[in-house]
């Protein structure tokens, strides 16, 4: 292509997407350096949600620290305590019954669900989509519901205890969960229908946030991040935890690095967490739901780095254990906070609105970015 | 025999078998170890096993050059760095220890690499190997105070720029540097005297 | 509305024009958009369509604090974001009402940390105090049609002669 030399001298311009921003998903801050309208650089800044949660956990005992975990990624709170009572589990080698397995893999699942009609949601709204926002919210309160009717909570959830679960399922639960997968999959199509071969949503959202697998993988991206970019890895087929192994599934990867990709990556994810809820409502066997624990846990001296497969990426929790009721040190490994690494990846050389759509693609939380 | 007669000899066996296993796995060779053993035997300080995981302890002066050697060598593959973060032992002559989580995608293989330094001292960045460590050798610094060699923007993070101290540190107090002032407002809430500033929003004022 | 403001005592023009403008503004409060952390998860699902608040007024949410009247914090404040926050508070322009959502932005919450304000009236004048950890929307629409109540008892008249008359 002829290089265009340009008349104007132009100047770099400094601009500042500010913590208050309708489209940053909470408070994240980032300052851009534009030509025009086209992205030099950028500088993220983030700590504006720093609560000390690390520091918090080291003051509170094992169980206590669970409520903070819900805490971090407030759209799957679920999936945190599966990673953080799986952790101890592990640090203390207690084995949990197959009924709660199952059970903790239906639960997780839906929170996959809710945390993709989430990212769904927003995402659209902020291309400029707004019927999606609301159908969206619809089936996620009906997902919240369920959640309402088996933990008492809609959002921070402090389901499941180290050991299996705090309650059984109640009478009914297994007929709702099962109309709410069988009404989900004709709505995904809705959504699909108004989306995926919009000329809008194309333009806006393909050759957007491009990212090759090396890159990915020397910065560190996990999830549907990653699988956009050709990669097959998933945590839940690679190092199966809490019984994903006798579950039928496939993994969504995608080809062209971009943000479209990831966009039906995610879709299709949703689709395979519905296959894997019927399967454990299919299968889900009777028994205990909780092992035996002590009354006052006190793990062993040593250290472990557990991890699951989070909506939005390896979630990790590093335990180190002085053999007292406290933790040492308690460290999360947030998936969002590696993934927002490559944000000035992806937006180099595009304008200001794909900032936009690159930071719906990224599908962080501050809440985990920040802790 | 009763529930709690047979709990605790339940508990008993499986400690004896949990200190079986443990001294099994002792003999256990991880592959990774094996081949880090045969290049850098002298900078390896320590091998742990614990709840299946391998932990190895080296010297900070071969950080570097293991980490290329995990990330480059074809039997080892470690081309992702999960997590990288710090701990803090305050008793102890080398205080801080880094750890390193590293994952084989290849391979699916773990492993975790720990060095230790004085107060003070700076060890090497491991982002020319991995990218990765940018954003977590700088929240360890923000929040340790952990300094890393050739960083390529060693500055705050999480906390506020101006902030002094490293709150993850054991002697940092959890309430931050005014428990005194929260303390004392809890105080005067016990005792009823607390004031609260109330909104006159009924009756516009004169200027 | 300056001409009118703090002239008269209370009498029957300053009721009648107090009721109007009060109802005026209790029917369309404007929130500005901002959302800090999992409340603001809440206060989105109040938007949405089953609890539903445009019922009351509130649909408009106003990216620019120069627009919006009313500023829901919800979510824990940092001390590194209350700066942020009280920016925002004086960019808004007169009658402003604040609600602190939830348990962090009324005491702190469970974070009794370095980092956390506790409470977000430490820097800020707040009308509504909505406890929950999250507050459920039913509770946020709770809390606003409290916020209605409080803008229903507001006067033009002035408090000097009020307070004469009585």
């Amino acid at each position: 292509m002829k290089k265009i030399e340009p008349l104007v001298d132009t100047q770099e311009m400094v601009i500042n997407m500010g913590p208050q921003h309708p489209s940053t998903h909470g408070v994240f801050r980032v300052i851009l350096y534009l030509d025009g309208e086209t992205i030099m650089d950028c500088k993220p800044v983030i700590g504006y949600l720093h609560r000390g949660v690390e520091k918090l956990g080291e003051n509170l005992t094992y169980p206590q620290v669970q409520p903070i975990t819900d805490r971090m990624d407030y759209l799957a709170s679920p999936a945190y305590n599966l990673g953080y009572v799986g952790a101890v589990e592990k640090l203390m080698g207690i084995e949990v019954p197959p009924r709660a397995e199952y059970i903790r893999v239906m639960i997780n699942e839906l929170t996959r669900i809710a945390s993709h009609l989430v990212w769904l949601g927003t995402h659209a709204l902020d291309v400029g989509a707004m019927t999606i926002f609301f159908y969206c919210w619809r089936e996620r309160e009906m997902v919240l519901d369920l959640f309402e009717r088996y933990c008492g909570a809609r959002l921070t959830t402090n389901t499941f205890r180290i050991g299996g679960l705090q309650q059984d399922i109640p009478e009914g639960f297994i007929e709702e969960v099962q109309d709410f997968i069988n009404l989900l999959p004709s709505r995904i199509k809705d959504y699909e229908t108004i989306l995926t071969s919009n000329r809008i949503w194309l333009n806006r959202l393909k050759n957007v946030g491009i990212i090759s697998a090396e890159e990915a993988i020397n910065l560190g991206l996990s999830g549907p991040n990653l699988r956009g970019s050709g990669v097959k890895w998933d945590l839940r087929k690679a190092e199966p935890y809490c019984g994903y192994e006798k579950f039928d599934f496939i993994i969504p990867t995608g080809e062209n690095c971009d943000s479209y990709d990831r966009y039906v990556i995610r879709l299709e994810e949703m689709r395979q967490s519905i296959r894997i809820i019927q399967q454990t409502i299919d299968g889900l066997p009777g028994g205990d739901i909780r092992a035996k624990i002590p009354k006052v846990l006190k793990p062993p001296v040593g250290e472990i780095y557990h991890r699951v497969e989070a909506p939005k990426g390896e979630l990790g929790f590093y335990i180190y254990s002085d053999g007292s009721t406290k933790p040492y040190r308690f460290r999360v490994r947030a998936p969002s906070f590696v993934n927002l690494q490559s944000f000035a990846t992806m937006i180099k050389g595009h304008l200001v609105a794909d900032v936009i759509a690159v930071i719906g693609t990224l599908d962080f939380v501050l809440g985990e970015v920040d802790r | 025999m009763t529930d709690e007669e047979k709990d605790s000899q339940d508990t008993s066996s499986s400690e004896s078998e949990k200190e079986t296993e443990k001294q099994e796995k002792q003999d256990v060779k991880d592959p990774a170890v094996e081949a880090i053993r045969e290049r850098f035997s002298d900078a390896i300080l320590d091998v742990t096993f614990f709840a299946g995981e391998v932990t190895v302890k080296i010297k900070k002066e071969s950080l570097l050059e293991i980490c290329r050697f995990c990330h480059d060598d074809p039997r080892l593959r470690f081309d992702y760095l999960a997590d990288l973060c710090g701990l803090d032992f305050p008793e102890q002559e080398e205080r801080f220890i880094v750890v390193y989580q590293l994952y084989s995608i290849e391979k699916n293989r773990r492993l975790r690499l720990k060095t230790s330094l004085r107060e003070g001292e700076a060890v090497d960045s491991v982002t020319p190997v991995w990218g990765t460590a940018d954003w977590h050798e700088r929240e360890t610094y923000d929040l340790f105070g952990i300094t890393f060699k050739n960083h390529p923007n060693m500055e705050r993070i999480l906390m506020p720029e101006d902030w002094e101290g490293h709150p993850l540190r054991k002697d940092y107090p959890l309430e931050g540097p005014n428990k005194e002032l929260l303390d004392d407002e809890l105080k005067q809430f016990q005792e009823g005297t607390l004031k609260q500033h109330y909104t006159e929003t009924a009756f516009h004022e004169e200027d | 509305m300056g001409v009118l403001d703090g002239r008269f005592g209370p009498n029957i023009l300053t009721n009648t024009l107090d009721f109007c403008f009060n109802w005026c503004r209790k029917s369309s409060i404007w929130p500005l958009g901002c959302g800090f952390a999992c409340c603001a998860i809440e206060m989105m699902s109040a938007l949405a369509s089953r609890y539903d608040i445009s019922r009351f007024g509130a649909e408009v949410m106003r990216p620019s604090p120069r627009q919006a009247d009313l500023l829901i914090v919800s979510g824990t404040i940092t001390l590194k974001m209350a700066p942020v926050l009280r920016r925002l508070y004086d960019q808004m322009p007169e009658p402003k009402w604040v609600i602190a959502m939830g348990s962090c932005a009324s005491c702190g919450g469970p974070f009794r940390t370095y980092s956390t304000l506790q409470g977000v009236d430490r820097v800020l004048p707040v009308d509504v105090y909505i406890p929950g950890c999250p507050p459920r929307p039913e509770a946020l629409i709770f809390g606003f049609m409290k916020l209605q109540d409080k803008i229903m008892e507001m006067s033009i008249a002035s408090k000097k002669k009020a307070e004469q008359k009585s």
